[in-house]
């Protein structure tokens, strides 16, 4: 049951006057999730292919990171834009279509696909589609193991066209590493705020009001942004993200690689990735890319986004480079 | 989704038995389910609460605060969708917004939210990512603006009327002795079913005659099944201010309506159950782009998914012998126009 239900069945009850049999089975779920939260931790992966001539018949291969721990993988999505080029803007559809081969490392192990597929049978392509970004099971990635990508362009595309195939997973703690005191902490917390609230927590710069914002538009700048100190415990859904500075272009974005860190916590990922696999993923009934499983902020946290540019052979009009919002709850 | 996986399951689960009935101890989970939806709904009421504003300068730096009307009780607040009421910007929204909400809670965000990802209804990600309880007589202030203006984004314009409405619902904390007999009414229909049926519930203007636009013909069986604006050709540009109606059939049994398809266009739409004479828009004409827009650039030649029907934020039990009543406003703000004809289907399951 998502939180979203569990919210609404305890505020139904409140105003039917049902909420006391509720109640108690409510803050267990809420406690075991922080929990849960507290244990996983989340994962980016990612391929890309940039086809530099735009011709048809070009090839290329990437691989993920190999991580040292089992990552179960939730899904994954490859970017649907053309990005680059000579446009005046950033936000051209692909004019071309390449196919992809994914496929893990060793010969024993179930495979994704061994034949060439169009990437919008399997991968969202974006475009707010329902299917594909979520797989209708989750897979075990091995200690170590990495995922390998094949890409042919298979008709003519414009030149610095560049897919990104991002996969997304979880990996558990065993142990319940944390400070002693936190647990206890948490369930003060639901002890004191009856219902968990919503809450939508910014990624900012320094200068950027409530956006990120580079210094100058060049390859390779470089933002950080921050979210304000959590005031709660609090559990991060998932993200949206929009860019500025297009004028009308809206949700035009130049190319930008993420990373994603807790202050002094764990991170996303190990290196910055595109992240246009992910972002327009307003699925259907959520509006935002949701994580494998929430992020645990502690109170007193804040949340970090390192941000680059990767600017190819054009310059975006502004150096705005759009908002990140973290979708939250209390827990 | 839950009704429908709830069903699957229990079809499943009697094709695995060979029979068609779902095996004894999964009939009778199944069907209490079913009871507890109707129950539920009938102690649930949509409620759509709209407030309108405009900038009233072309500036980035513009910015404007509205203020939701307050309500006679308490209520939940599920999500929001977000419209430009104004056609001249393709319905596209030039600014953000943030929510304010009153004590004890606390303010949905600091900053300024874009809604163009998730609150346009297109998106049909309407939810925040969990409700509240807005208490009764409490406001919520919704401030526009842009948090960059500095980006010189330049989309705000004068007189841009940008409409939010926020998805509420109210609980009532018991049954009246009418519902109790509705109530009644279902337990037999679940006793006498295995499964659901869906049931789809046209609204058309009474006495009307829909013509296309091809050859301003009428369609075939043209007659009593669309929502017309009477007196104006397929081609017509609707004058603002044009009213119509629409209704469905009355409802023969207790049915749990779940979502609403309406491919209307530049109208403002109010909606009634006349059984009770309860207005989902608490009286006022809601922008129908805001509430069931199928299908819009999310972004810059993005497009959002195409949904056949906008799911209620919680189902409504539309009573036996009751219908649900539209009166349809064209709203023309410039060189939009209301369809003529337009669909209207409302989607509802028996119990």
């Amino acid at each position: 049951m998502s939180i979203y239900n569990e919210v609404f069945d305890r505020c139904y009850n409140e105003l039917a006057g049902t909420a006391g049999r509720v109640k108690d089975v409510y803050n267990k779920r809420r406690y075991n999730r922080a929990i849960l939260a507290l244990r996983c931790q989340n994962y980016f992966l990612s391929c890309e292919f940039t086809n530099e001539s735009g011709l048809a018949g070009v090839t290329g291969t990437d691989r993920t990171d190999a991580i040292e721990r089992r990552i179960i993988l939730r899904g994954g999505g490859m970017d649907a834009c053309f990005i680059g080029g000579t446009g005046l803007y950033f936000d051209v559809p692909p004019t071309g279509e390449v196919n992809v081969r994914v496929f893990r490392s060793g010969s024993n192990k179930p495979q994704f696909n061994l034949e060439k597929l169009r990437p919008g049978h399997y991968f969202s392509e974006g475009g707010a589609q329902p299917f594909a970004l979520q797989w209708p099971i989750p897979m075990t990635l091995e200690p170590n193991e990495i995922i390998l990508t094949e890409f042919e362009q298979v008709s003519a595309c414009a030149a610095e066209t560049i897919y990104a195939l991002n996969f997304y997973g979880v990996a558990v703690d065993p142990y319940l590493r944390c400070e002693s005191a936190l647990p206890e902490s948490i369930s003060e917390q639901i002890a004191r705020i009856p219902i968990q609230r919503p809450r939508y927590l910014h990624l900012k710069t320094d200068n950027g009001a409530g956006t990120i914002c580079f210094d100058s538009v060049i390859s390779d700048a470089r933002a950080v942004g921050s979210t304000i100190e959590a005031p709660d415990h609090m559990l991060v859904l998932g993200w949206r993200r929009w860019v500025l500075g297009m004028n009308q272009d809206l949700g035009a974005s130049p190319r930008t690689n993420v990373r994603l860190v807790i202050n002094g916590g764990s991170a996303f990922s190990r290196v910055e990735i595109p992240v246009k696999g992910f972002e327009y993923f307003a699925r259907a009934g959520d509006g935002y890319f949701k994580f494998a499983v929430p992020h645990f902020v502690p109170k007193g946290s804040s949340l970090a986004l390192s941000v680059t540019s990767d600017i190819t052979d054009s310059t975006p009009p502004a150096q705005y480079e759009g908002e990140v919002e973290l979708l939250c709850v209390t827990v | 989704m839950r009704l429908y996986q709830q069903q699957l399951d229990a079809q499943i689960a009697a094709l695995a038995n060979g029979g068609y009935s779902p095996p004894d101890a999964i009939n009778r989970a199944f069907k209490q389910a079913r009871l507890n939806a109707v129950s539920k709904a009938l102690g649930l009421q949509n409620i759509f609460l709209s407030t309108n504003g405009a900038f009233e300068q072309t500036s980035p730096f513009a910015t404007f605060t509205v203020y939701t009307k307050p309500l006679q009780k308490d209520v939940i607040v599920m999500g929001c969708a977000l419209m430009s009421f104004d056609e001249r910007t393709e319905n596209r929204i030039g600014s953000e917004f943030r929510l304010r909400l009153p004590q004890p809670l606390e303010h949905l965000s600091q900053n300024y939210i874009f809604p163009a990802m998730a609150f346009a209804p297109a998106t049909y990600s309407v939810f925040f990512p969990a409700p509240f309880i807005l208490k009764a007589s409490e406001q919520i202030a919704i401030d526009f603006g842009l948090n960059a203006p500095q980006s010189d984004m330049g989309t705000i314009q004068e007189g841009e009327n940008i409409q939010i409405v926020l998805f509420c619902a109210t609980v009532k904390n018991c049954l009246s002795s009418e519902d109790i007999q509705i109530l009644d009414r279902a337990v037999q229909i679940i006793n006498e079913t295995d499964y659901q049926r869906r049931v789809l519930l046209n609204s058309y203007t009474h006495g009307s005659v829909a013509v296309t636009s091809q050859t301003d013909s009428p369609f075939f069986s043209a007659v009593d099944n669309m929502v017309v604006y009477p007196g104006f050709g397929s081609s017509a540009a609707i004058t603002k201010g044009t009213l119509t109606t629409s209704e469905t059939r009355p409802a023969d049994i207790p049915l749990i309506v779940t979502g609403l398809g309406l491919n209307s266009c530049g109208e403002t739409v109010r909606i009634s159950d006349t059984a009770t004479g309860y207005s989902f828009t608490l009286g006022d004409f809601v922008y129908a782009h805001s509430l069931w827009y199928p299908e819009e650039f999310v972004v810059f030649t993005t497009r959002g998914p195409y949904f056949s029907f906008f799911k209620l934020p919680v189902p409504h039990l539309l009573k036996p012998g009751a219908t649900l009543f539209t009166e349809h406003l064209s709203s023309d703000q410039a060189s939009q126009s209301a369809f003529n004809p337009e669909y209207m289907v409302w989607e509802c399951l028996q119990p």
